[in-house]
């Protein structure tokens, strides 16, 4: 069974929306995490006919991931996958990243921006954010990737099961890949549309992510 | 007695009041209050008659009595501000197991 996971904060806008679109490629399993929003997005997400489970309060994205995969699991899922609520991405990249792990035979897939030229990506961050990213990225987890910060993830259930996400912020983007390495899963990226409606994260959102990467080595 | 050693002394007494009130209410542990009424008592007679501090100035190299404390202090306030942070880390993902385990209960299926 392929499941869905939507980690979704105050999405009422879009969530709508990504749902019918996951709907429309086949995927019926969709398992929307409410992280806590205080707009409509729960109820939203259950008319369409996702399955809802909320966070009373709201505990980041990361933290959102590992109760959809708990979840997920628990529903008996066999590959799990990670997509943004917001419309960022394109379903139809599923399908291809399902044909290649299973083609390829590899744990775990990682969407990259990069690999192709659909998506258009603002000078300031293709220039500057995501090349300073990447670097910090690279120099944390020691897995070489040519995106960072990507969340769109294909991964079998014994990668689900093995990968606690501790980091409840943004930090998980980086944890993930962690994960992987030192656990020796066997990964690919794949290439994904990434559509920008506004800047995102920008560099406010990578200085506390740095935070969160070093304050986790310190305190644990 | 100048016009700081006046006002910190007042201020110190105070703390130390607030430590035995605390106590009191059973906030605070009773060797917990000890170490500080201790702390603040230190405090008090440092800036009483801060000659004391040329003696541990002179031990640990620095010049003058009241650096040797600025320097121990800063110290000191770093190493208790590290120690509630890990606390809090710890609080942060003992709460996020909460709301986990409280979102996952009484949802085993889909719908």
């Amino acid at each position: 069974m392929i499941f869905v996971v939507l980690p979704a904060f105050n999405e009422e806008k879009k969530i709508g929306r990504v749902i019918r679109g996951l709907f429309e490629h086949g995927f019926e399993n969709i398992i929307v995490v409410d992280d806590g929003s205080t707009d409509n997005t729960s109820i939203i997400a259950k008319v369409a006919g996702a399955t809802v489970v909320s966070h009373i309060f709201n505990r980041g994205q990361g933290a959102a991931l590992q109760t959809g995969n708990e979840f997920a699991l628990a529903c008996g899922a066999q590959t799990i996958i990670h997509f943004d609520a917001d419309g960022q991405f394109n379903p139809s990249d599923i399908h291809t990243g399902l044909l290649r792990l299973q083609t390829e035979q590899v744990d775990i897939i990682f969407g990259s921006r990069f690999l192709d030229k659909r998506s258009k990506i603002p000078f300031f961050k293709r220039f500057f954010v995501l090349p300073v990213s990447r670097l910090i990225n690279n120099f944390f987890t020691g897995l070489q990737l040519t995106d960072v910060h990507n969340g769109f993830r294909i991964m079998r259930s014994n990668v689900a099961e093995n990968l606690i996400i501790t980091q409840d912020g943004m930090a998980h983007n980086s944890e993930i890949p962690r994960l992987i390495k030192d656990k020796h899963f066997s990964y690919a990226e794949h290439p994904v549309e990434v559509v920008y409606f506004e800047t995102g994260q920008g560099v406010g959102g990578g200085i506390k992510i740095l935070w969160d990467l070093i304050m986790a080595k310190f305190s644990k | 007695m100048m016009a700081i050693q006046v006002i910190l002394i007042i201020f110190f007494l105070f703390a130390i009041f607030k430590v035995l009130s605390r106590y009191r209410n059973g906030g605070l542990a009773i060797s917990e209050s000890a170490l500080w009424v201790v702390f603040w008592l230190l405090a008090v007679i440092v800036v009483f008659s801060p000659n004391y501090t040329v003696a541990l100035a002179k031990f640990l190299g620095v010049g003058r009595g009241v650096d040797a404390v600025v320097y121990l202090s800063v110290a000191l306030l770093f190493f208790i501000v590290f120690r509630i942070f890990v606390r809090l880390e710890k609080i942060e993902h003992q709460i996020t197991k909460l709301v986990r385990q409280n979102a996952l209960k009484d949802k085993n299926k889909p719908e």
